[in-house]
């Protein structure tokens, strides 16, 4: 058997999915980020391949993806992040017109085709205002842990705003809303449609396709989800594991190549 | 003895600063054609001359018409232009947070903050003459405004106004007129009719030149490398002086030569470039060179937009010119010349850096990307900063651009 890998080594983790040759979804890693990332992915490699109880010399194409996959030495081809989440998402998705992925520092919004092949794309800035990493930053300020965000987000009472979008002054927007005993629920709302307010901006520069499909590891985060459904009036696709989607997407391209 | 003493020493002795950078300058541009070199020496000559108090000289606004100073002999050059050499140098960053500690803000353009620096730091003595003009924006005349306040030169401010009507057409000739006396006054020269009109001849053949340059670009896409070629814009400084025709000349040997044995590839998809790149740092550019399959085959910078100069009525020609800039009132103006470059080049994308505080170029992006969009040429926006390598992150920008390219796969 025959098999294809994708690897994503974005800013904060890296994920690796393996597929087969039929695009079917074997089984993926998620880490965090290393400055060594070639031992990395080989030790998340070795993870797989015992999982799965196969061998290196079956994975016949390595796609890397993701800031760091110049860095990847065993790669066959590197592809942008852009074009993978594209790929991850036409297939989970095959409606999806417009993407969202946030990951741990940037955030992009992708409009492909029905084949899953972006024909448009912005980013945001190289500020992480709106990223995985100030929702990670807030959820310290605030000591609840990141998964427990959404329940949270639930629980709010009302609507509240937190105006800055540098990540440095909204932990201090949040730290003197804490001073005025405003409640971690309410702040937390606050924060996630901060998100979302940004997401937004970020999508009507490239306008809306639906389906809209949300990646990226803050996808995991219900509370941002709904922030973003209500925003742009839509329901969101989000994949099983949306941080695995890049990676994923990768490996589907790496098959293209193999069957071409 | 740090950089910014010894450039400072440098720029006090002109002859010796222009035997430097004569020889280390040419080692850092791109070789692949020789025009470039001369160019870049021709250029590093008004550039000293700037700095040489026996030479008369003058240092004006971008895209302000050269083709007056060439007659009468008066060395101009481009005060934009000195902040991207500085940039190059690595030293805009200490400049332009010299004038933000001075008070000026962030957001104002670093072209602008950068060239201030240089002088209020004493790094670069200001010319006997500064002319700026409202063609392009606004924070230049400021710029004038400033270096006149703290050195005492003289400064003339060319107005022009946002739509061109009969009205505004004349009143700008007639600030050329003023322009011609003021200049007479401030540089103790006397201007020729005989001589403006040996410069528009000039400027002509090297317009001519350029034509046949863009036309040769168009028949050979790549020909001149899959990067932008921002060398080229060099040629702006030398509308009006024999200088210019006789490297556009070179230049134009060098392409028919080299047209002989250029193949493009078929499928080469083709890009306009909008706007400059960051000076200080182009290596993001490479991945162009790289791909192999993409390539910038124009530059909106370089760009031919205007008719030949009337030698019966060259001011009112030049005025018109003016107006005609892709920079020059709505972005209706630019967005024409761009369309009308896509369709000259067939181009199924176009890049545009939007220079961080250029409000002129970014304020209008929407609108051409929307009408791109419309005719199907793919569109990227490029953020960054020409000159405060502080705004630029290469691995947002590489990533940006690689995704473009796989755009087109």
């Amino acid at each position: 058997m025959e098999y294809l890998l994708g690897v994503d080594l974005g800013s904060r983790s890296t994920k690796c999915v393996i597929i087969d040759r039929n695009c079917k979804f074997l089984s993926g890693l998620c880490r965090t980020s290393d400055t060594d990332p070639d031992k990395l992915v080989n030790t998340m490699i070795e993870e797989l391949l015992t999982q799965l109880n196969i061998k290196r010399e079956d994975i016949k194409y390595i796609v890397s993806t993701g800031y760091g996959r110049e860095s990847l030495i065993c790669s066959d081809k590197k592809i942008t992040e852009i074009t993978c989440h594209g790929a991850g998402a036409n297939h989970f998705f095959p409606g999806t017109g417009t993407v969202i992925d946030i990951g741990g520092q940037d955030s992009k919004i992708i409009s492909i085709n029905e084949k899953g092949k972006p024909f448009d794309f912005v980013m945001n800035d190289k500020c992480a205002a709106g990223t995985g990493k100030f929702i990670e930053m807030m959820s310290r300020t605030l000591n609840v842990p990141l998964e427990d965000l959404a329940e949270y987000d639930e629980r709010a009472k009302k609507n509240i705003s937190i105006n800055s979008i540098c990540t440095v002054f909204a932990e201090s927007e949040v730290i003197s809303l804490m001073a005025e005993k405003e409640s971690k629920e309410n702040i937390i709302r606050g924060l996630h449609r901060g998100v979302a307010e940004r997401t937004l901006g970020l999508v009507e520069r490239v306008g809306m396709r639906p389906e809209v499909t949300m990646t990226g590891g803050v996808a995991r985060n219900r509370g941002v989800v709904r922030a973003i459904e209500r925003s742009l009036n839509i329901k969101l696709n989000v994949p099983e594991e949306p941080e695995l989607t890049g990676a994923f997407g990768a490996a589907i391209l790496g098959l293209r190549k193999l069957n071409n | 003895m740090n950089q910014l003493k010894i450039i400072e020493i440098l720029h006090r002795h002109p002859l010796l600063f222009k035997i430097l950078l004569s020889a280390f300058l040419p080692l850092k541009i791109d070789r692949r054609f020789k025009y470039n070199k001369h160019l870049t020496l021709a250029s590093i000559n008004l550039y000293t001359d700037t700095l040489d108090s026996n030479k008369s000289s003058v240092w004006q606004s971008i895209l302000f018409p050269t083709e007056i100073f060439h007659s009468m002999n008066i060395s101009p050059f481009v005060i934009e232009m000195t902040s991207s050499i500085l940039a190059k140098m690595n030293l805009s960053n200490r400049l332009i947070s010299l004038m933000e500690c001075a008070g000026l803000t962030r957001e104002l353009c670093s072209f602008h903050k950068c060239a201030a620096g240089a002088v209020r730091s004493g790094l670069i003595p200001v010319p006997e003459m500064i002319v700026t003009s409202s063609e392009v924006c606004d924070s230049i005349r400021k710029i004038g405004e400033f270096y006149s306040k703290i050195s005492g030169t003289s400064h003339f401010y060319l107005d022009v106004p946002f739509t061109k009507t009969e009205e505004s057409l004349l009143y700008v000739k007639e600030q050329l007129s003023e322009l011609i006396k003021w200049l007479e006054v401030n540089s103790g020269k006397k201007f020729s009719e005989e001589k403006f009109s040996e410069s528009i001849k000039y400027s002509n053949s090297l317009r001519k030149n350029m034509m046949e340059v863009m036309e040769l670009r168009r028949e050979y896409p790549g020909i001149m490398g899959y990067k932008p070629v921002f060398g080229l814009f060099n040629f702006s400084l030398f509308y009006g002086s024999s200088e210019g025709v006789r490297i556009s000349e070179i230049l134009l040997r060098e392409l028919k030569e080299k047209a002989r044995s250029w193949r493009p590839s078929k499928d080469l998809v083709k890009i306009l470039w909008l706007h400059f790149t960051p000076f200080y740092k182009e290596e993001f550019t490479e991945v162009l060179e790289k791909n192999g399959r993409v390539s910038v085959v124009f530059e909106e910078m370089n760009n031919i937009y205007w008719k030949e100069v009337s030698e019966e009525n060259p001011l009112e020609s030049m005025a018109e010119r003016i107006f005609l800039s892709p920079f020059c009132g709505s972005v209706q103006n630019r967005l024409e010349k761009i369309l009308s470059l896509c369709d000259f080049y067939d181009v199924a994308g176009v890049i545009h850096f939007s220079h961080l505080s250029c409000r002129k170029c970014n304020g209008g992006l929407r609108v051409i990307k929307d009408v791109l969009k419309e005719k199907n040429i793919l569109f990227l926006d490029l953020s960054g900063d020409c000159i405060d390598s502080r705004n630029y992150s290469e691995g947002q920008l590489k990533t940006r651009l690689e995704a473009f390219l796989e755009l087109f796969e």
